[in-house]
């Protein structure tokens, strides 16, 4: 499907919403590779616009240092309006937490622990 | 090496704590694992392995940053002590030296330690000092970036000459004036002999434009010699015989009306005018040998003014002591000298003016000095040299022969020629003759 892409870490889809989810695997450890590779996927399907993200850690294992600062950098800030990282789990809190704490990302992103308050927020960033 | 201690009962906690004392050991690769049971207990261990991960992180940048700041120190100190120009980092506020490098030692011949105990006193000159001050305080004010030409004393007292770059740094907090002095001896050294060649070969060319002036005068001469014996020759003869027919008119005609005979007189005198540009010029392209006699200085002199026109606006004052010597000149000769010198005095006062003539005597060199002084507009400075040169003349009519009669005749009979002037003031020409002996002769 052309609205649907996988990575080694995570399956992406662009909702009828316009908001493109990203939901990881079970245990996901997340290398600068991967997260290269999460964002090409996502450049397969945003169809050329800047698209809010629903991005669903609660399975996440680990995230490297290079890849929280890929995802806090320019390039992501480029092409998405805005990321809502949705954690449950206390290491994808923490995970969570370190992303927008130490890696001041440039995308607007904020924690979720509900999906409907995280829709809700990225509807704010349809363009 | 530090170690968790081994007392704990949960072994989750134990090995948190094993990395935790790990990170403490220095070694920040250490991380621990998680468990997948989403205990709160996971959640801090994944913290701990991102703290590791960022206090790694963080040491290699500060190491990398460290590795550039010593190369770049390590750069620094190469240039400070390799570069062939003297580097001296002096207190902005003391002038007290900080830092100086192996050049300006050698340059100087001073040690470092010697150098900077000495400070800015010690390596100028004490005359030089104050002007060496203002230069460093400008160049802290940042007035000038630059300081030229300033005089630097070595250990053994010898000068040299450096231009001194310098420019503003804080050294440990305290406000500095680097400065880069370079030795500029040989550049000055070049300067000065472009300069003295410059000078010669302005000289040179003086001399060449003055040559080519000599050159092109000489050429006229010479022309002017071939031209003069003959046509003075041919004028003088038929001006003779003009003379003569106007002194038969004058003798036939004693009873003619007034303007005859002020027709008459005019003829008269533009002959004798005439026949005198002739004999100038005869005499100045060849002197006759003189032919010396006794004669009387104020005999000379008053026959000169009795065959010469004086305007009534001239005052002619003689001074004359009767007690001098006798000349041994020719008479004839040294007359038209007298006769050219008081022509020109007499029309150097067109709005009128005092003539004086006056003769003293030199008893030991037994000569006898005739100035002329004339009150009349005086003759610039730069023309003075040129004027006993042939053909030079600032007269209207003039042909520029007078006083080179003037002096051929007056160095013919053994004499010297002067002048001294003053634009406004006047003039004064001073004729040196031999006066005759006891005996008269």
């Amino acid at each position: 499907m052309e609205n649907e892409q996988t990575s080694r870490v995570a399956k992406l889809w662009l909702g009828e919403d316009g908001i493109v989810r990203i939901i990881h695997v079970p245990g996901a450890e997340v290398t600068l590779e991967d997260a290269q590779a999460t964002m090409a996927a996502y450049l397969k399907i945003n169809k050329g616009k800047k698209r809010p993200l629903f991005v669903d850690t609660k399975t996440m294992k680990s995230l490297a240092r290079e890849a929280r600062k890929y995802y806090a950098g320019e390039e992501a800030a480029k092409v998405a309006s805005a990321v809502a990282i949705i954690v449950g789990t206390p290491v994808s809190r923490v995970l969570g937490n370190f992303y927008i704490g130490l890696s001041n990302p440039h995308l607007s992103s904020r924690l979720f622990s509900l999906e409907d308050e995280a829709l809700e927020w990225l509807k704010g960033y349809i363009e | 090496m530090t170690s968790a201690p081994r007392n704990v009962e949960d072994p989750r906690l134990a090995e948190m704590l094993d990395v935790i004392f790990k990170f403490a050991a220095g070694d920040l690769t250490a991380r621990g694992t998680l468990s997948d049971d989403d205990s709160a207990l996971d959640g801090v261990m994944a913290g701990i392995n991102i703290l590791g991960e960022e206090l790694e992180a963080q040491v290699d940048e500060n190491k990398q940053a460290q590795q550039a700041l010593s190369e770049s120190e390590a750069l620094l100190r190469g240039v400070f002590d390799s570069v062939q120009d003297g580097i001296i980092v002096a207190e902005a506020k003391t002038r007290r030296y900080r830092m100086v490098n192996p050049a300006i030692c050698r340059m100087l011949g001073y040690s470092a330690e010697e150098l900077l105990n000495l400070g800015m006193k010690g390596t100028h000159p004490e005359e030089d000092l104050p002007n060496v001050v203002r230069q460093f305080e400008r160049l802290v004010r940042g007035e000038i970036s630059l300081a030229p030409n300033l005089p630097m004393k070595r250990k053994d007292g010898s000068v040299f000459y450096a231009d001194a770059n310098a420019g503003p740094m804080m050294l440990n907090g305290v406000a500095c004036l680097v400065g880069v002095f370079r030795d500029i001896t040989e550049r000055r050294q070049a300067e000065e002999e472009i300069l003295k060649l410059n000078k010669a070969l302005e000289e040179k060319l003086q001399q060449l434009l003055e040559a080519q002036e000599e050159l092109v005068r000489k050429e006229k001469l010479a022309v002017l010699g071939q031209v003069a014996g003959s046509v003075g020759h041919e004028l003088r003869n038929p001006l003779g015989v003009m003379s003569n027919a106007v002194y038969f008119l004058q003798t036939v005609l004693s009873d003619a009306d007034e303007t005859t005979k002020e027709y008459l007189n005019i003829i008269n005198d533009e002959i004798a005018d005439s026949e005198r540009i002739v004999s100038d010029l005869l005499d100045s392209v060849r002197t006759k040998p003189p032919q010396p006699e006794t004669v009387a200085v104020a005999e000379l002199i008053g026959q000169t003014l009795g065959k010469l026109t004086i305007p009534p606006a001239v005052t002619v004052r003689l001074d004359i002591p009767a007690a001098l010597s006798p000349l041994r000149v020719d008479a004839m000769q040294i007359h038209q000298v007298l006769r050219n010198l008081i022509s020109n005095g007499v029309e150097a006062m067109a709005q009128g003016g005092v003539l004086d003539i006056s003769a003293v005597e030199n008893k030991l060199e037994s000569s006898v000095t005739i100035n002329v002084r004339d009150t009349g507009t005086g003759i610039a400075p730069e023309i003075l040299p040129k004027l006993f040169q042939p053909l030079f003349t600032t007269k209207a009519r003039g042909i520029g022969l007078g006083l080179v009669v003037v002096k051929n005749l007056t160095q013919a009979n053994g004499g010297s020629v002067k002048v001294e002037s003053e634009v406004g003031k006047g003039t004064v020409f001073t004729v040196t003759l031999p006066a005759a002996d006891e005996r008269g002769v």
